[in-house]
């Protein structure tokens, strides 16, 4: 896998940060206390003297893992966050695709509007998956909260989209340049929190966080930052390998990015 | 592990001439894709494309055709490859450039095949590179396999592109180099069937041009221009990048577009203070003086002069046709919007031949070039784009929609 400078990451995440804190006028962040959008958080108290401007939306299906939860409370009371829980109701008999499409989407567009957000803070990468490596770094969600991919609007240099009348919300990407390793070694540098999942327990860890229904731990004795980045080192396999919403149909990234999910 | 050096190349050029069959075989072929992104890749039906590790999209897939710019990189000796792949079709040239933009070295496609060649498309497509600031570019010929590796295609449209450059008088360094992308002859490794070019395989000599042409610049011989995103008024602190040189605490400094005089109190990296920091770091800084720093000020060290305040040369490439004479037109420069006031075009030049005329009409007409005066409706700091790339380049827009670009000359 191949590993970035940090520097140069850095430089452009804070950037992109610093000009979506000032061309909204509500912004706010997913977090899903993750690895990705909590080094998303670590950069913005970076770009802003150690605070994070703008509230911060878990959208909350009741099903995370407990130690998740945990992290969140502990991490959130830390860093002095504005955390808005959103709850979204699952259905016992969805998964995959049914599940995120329903349930993230459907609670996302509940609190965006109550809230009146205009731009939100989204922690995907481009080495994730070979759709999301066709985003922008600001991405204009319409009404719906699809993502019109055939009309994507220039994007040149560091000159990014602002909010048009058709548009709902901006979806801003500050970490889009980031490889899975940059994350790790990026954490190892700053010293940024990080869920205890992520570490092996009885020879197993998570790569990739998501609900306790769609996410599978696989074989590993990683038990530090350093150990994981040196599995991810050797690693031939893809980091979202333990996400069964990834698996089901062809193109389903597409699709479920073209409903609103992230 | 010590840090690889990195550089990003962009594809340019026509459609259908192999730009992204090109970046999917050299992700196979130095091991820099996965299985399952090739099994993937797969699902599209027909026979296994190269091209379809980057064109992710079903529509993409099912029209085989590049619909948006994405990027792939590799590792290649010491250095961090980025290929960036971009739509060929002229009405794709925005999201051409969406990528194309973020690029130091160009690779451009030119189909050897009897009725592609090098056309007008492809010659755009330098026109822009050239504008963009692409330090070297590299053509790469192909679909040699259909001449069986002859020669005298080779040289034949070699011959044609250096007339053509010589036409728009570019002077950046050039290589040439025959291949063939889908059957991965000259691409990585160095073909046997092409005895006759003695130079090096495709991706060693791109490897070669960024490692020789890249662009260095020290900060100690820089002068300073801080780019202030965003600032405070009550703590009197100014948030920014560095893009050029060096800044000190207790530095005295000069703030455009109003001129005042200011001192550097405090300065931090992140919440770390810090006594002395050079480009290119994120910077919060405590100032003495200088009043309101509105957003898209620079912050220079006194005595250093900025190039224009307020009103400018340029040269522009138009990608959607606009009435001048309107009133909604605006640039976005380190994506801070300022508003024009007057735009004057003093040249229509064709990107296909490098001819040049009087402009004719109010409407510019898209897909030429122009040289141009740019009067901002208020003064902002504008640099030479060959003197602070950075702080010389912009996105133009009419009516709120993305028209084209322009660098300051």
């Amino acid at each position: 896998m191949i590993e970035q400078n940090l520097d140069k990451l850095e430089e452009k995440s804070i950037f992109i940060i610093r000009e979506a804190k000032a061309n909204f006028k509500n912004l706010a962040a997913l977090w899903s206390m993750g690895k990705d959008s909590t080094t998303m958080l670590a950069l913005a108290r970076k770009a802003f003297l150690g605070k994070i401007p703008f509230p911060v939306i878990h959208i909350d299906n009741g099903i995370d893992f407990p130690e998740t939860y945990k992290f969140r409370e502990e991490l959130a009371k830390k860093w002095g966050m504005k955390l808005i829980v959103v709850k979204s109701e699952i259905k016992e008999e969805l998964s995959g695709f049914a599940c995120c499409g329903e349930n993230k989407t459907v609670a996302l567009k509940k609190a965006m509007k109550e809230h009146h957000f205009d731009g939100l803070i989204v922690s995907i990468r481009r080495d994730e998956h070979s759709i999301r490596a066709k985003e922008r770094y600001f991405s204009p969600r319409n009404e719906k909260f699809g993502w019109d991919f055939k009309n994507q609007p220039a994007e040149m240099w560091n000159n990014y989209s602002s909010k048009l009348e058709d548009t709902d919300h901006i979806r801003v990407h500050p970490i889009l340049d980031w490889n899975e390793i940059d994350i790790w070694n990026y954490i190892k540098r700053e010293k940024v929190p990080i869920n205890p999942l992520y570490y092996s327990k009885e020879g197993q860890r998570y790569r990739s966080l998501g609900c306790t229904h769609c996410t599978v731990p696989f074989k590993s004795d990683a038990k530090s930052i350093d150990d994981i980045i040196k599995e991810l080192q050797a690693t031939k396999k893809e980091e979202r390998g333990g996400r069964q919403q990834d698996k089901e149909k062809e193109y389903i990234m597409e699709k479920l990015r073209a409903l609103g999910y992230m | 592990m010590a840090q690889l050096r990195e550089c990003n190349f962009t594809m340019l050029g026509e459609k259908d001439h192999g730009k992204s069959t090109l970046i999917g075989n050299l992700l196979i072929q130095t091991g820099h894709t996965t299985e399952e992104r090739i099994k993937e890749a797969k699902k599209a039906g027909k026979r296994f494309e190269p091209a379809h590790i980057l064109d992710s999209f079903s529509f993409e897939r099912e029209n085989e055709m590049t619909l948006d710019t994405t990027r792939a990189q590799l590792v290649y000796k010491d250095m961090i490859m980025r290929f960036i792949d971009i739509p060929g079709h002229l009405e794709l040239i925005n999201n051409a450039l969406s990528g194309a933009s973020n690029a130091d070295i160009a690779v451009v496609m030119v189909s050897s095949k009897k009725e592609e060649g090098f056309t007008e498309q492809t010659r755009r497509h330098i026109y822009i590179g050239n504008m963009l600031g692409m330090r070297a570019f590299v053509f790469a010929i192909n679909k040699m396999d259909l001449w069986n590796y002859d020669q005298k295609v080779f040289e034949s449209i070699k011959s044609e592109i250096k007339g053509y450059l010589d036409g728009i008088g570019l002077k950046k360094p050039v290589e040439f180099v025959p291949i063939s992308a889908y059957d991965n002859e000259n691409m990585a490794k160095k073909s046997e069937k092409m005895g006759w070019y003695k130079g090096e395989p495709l991706l060693e000599t791109t490897y070669a041009a960024a490692g020789k042409y890249s662009k260095i610049e020290d900060p100690a011989k820089m002068d300073l221009r801080v780019l202030v995103q965003d600032s405070d008024l009550e703590r009197n602190a100014a948030f920014g990048i560095i893009y050029y040189g060096r800044v000190k605490e207790g530095d005295p400094v000069t703030i455009y577009p109003s001129g005042a005089k200011a001192k550097i109190k405090e300065m931090y990296v992140g919440d770390k203070r810090t006594k002395s920091v050079a480009a290119r770091k994120n910077v919060s800084l405590l100032l003495d003086g200088g009043g309101e720093i509105p957003r898209g000020s620079i912050i220079s060290r006194n005595g250093e002069k900025i190039a224009a305040v307020g009103s400018f040369s340029c040269r522009l490439f138009i990608t959607g046709g606009f009435d001048r004479s309107k009133k909604d037109i605006a640039i976005r420069m380190n994506n801070m919007k300022f508003n024009v006031s007057a735009l004057n075009p003093v040249k229509e030049i064709s990107p296909v031949t490098g001819e040049q005329v009087a402009p004719r009409e109010k409407v510019l007409r898209p897909n030429f070039a122009f040289s141009a005066k740019i009067e901002l409706r208020e003064k902002q700091p504008v640099e030479k784009f060959d003197d602070f790339e950075d702080l010389g380049r912009f996105s133009l827009y009419s009516d709120e929609k993305f028209v084209g670009f322009g660098i300051v000359e």
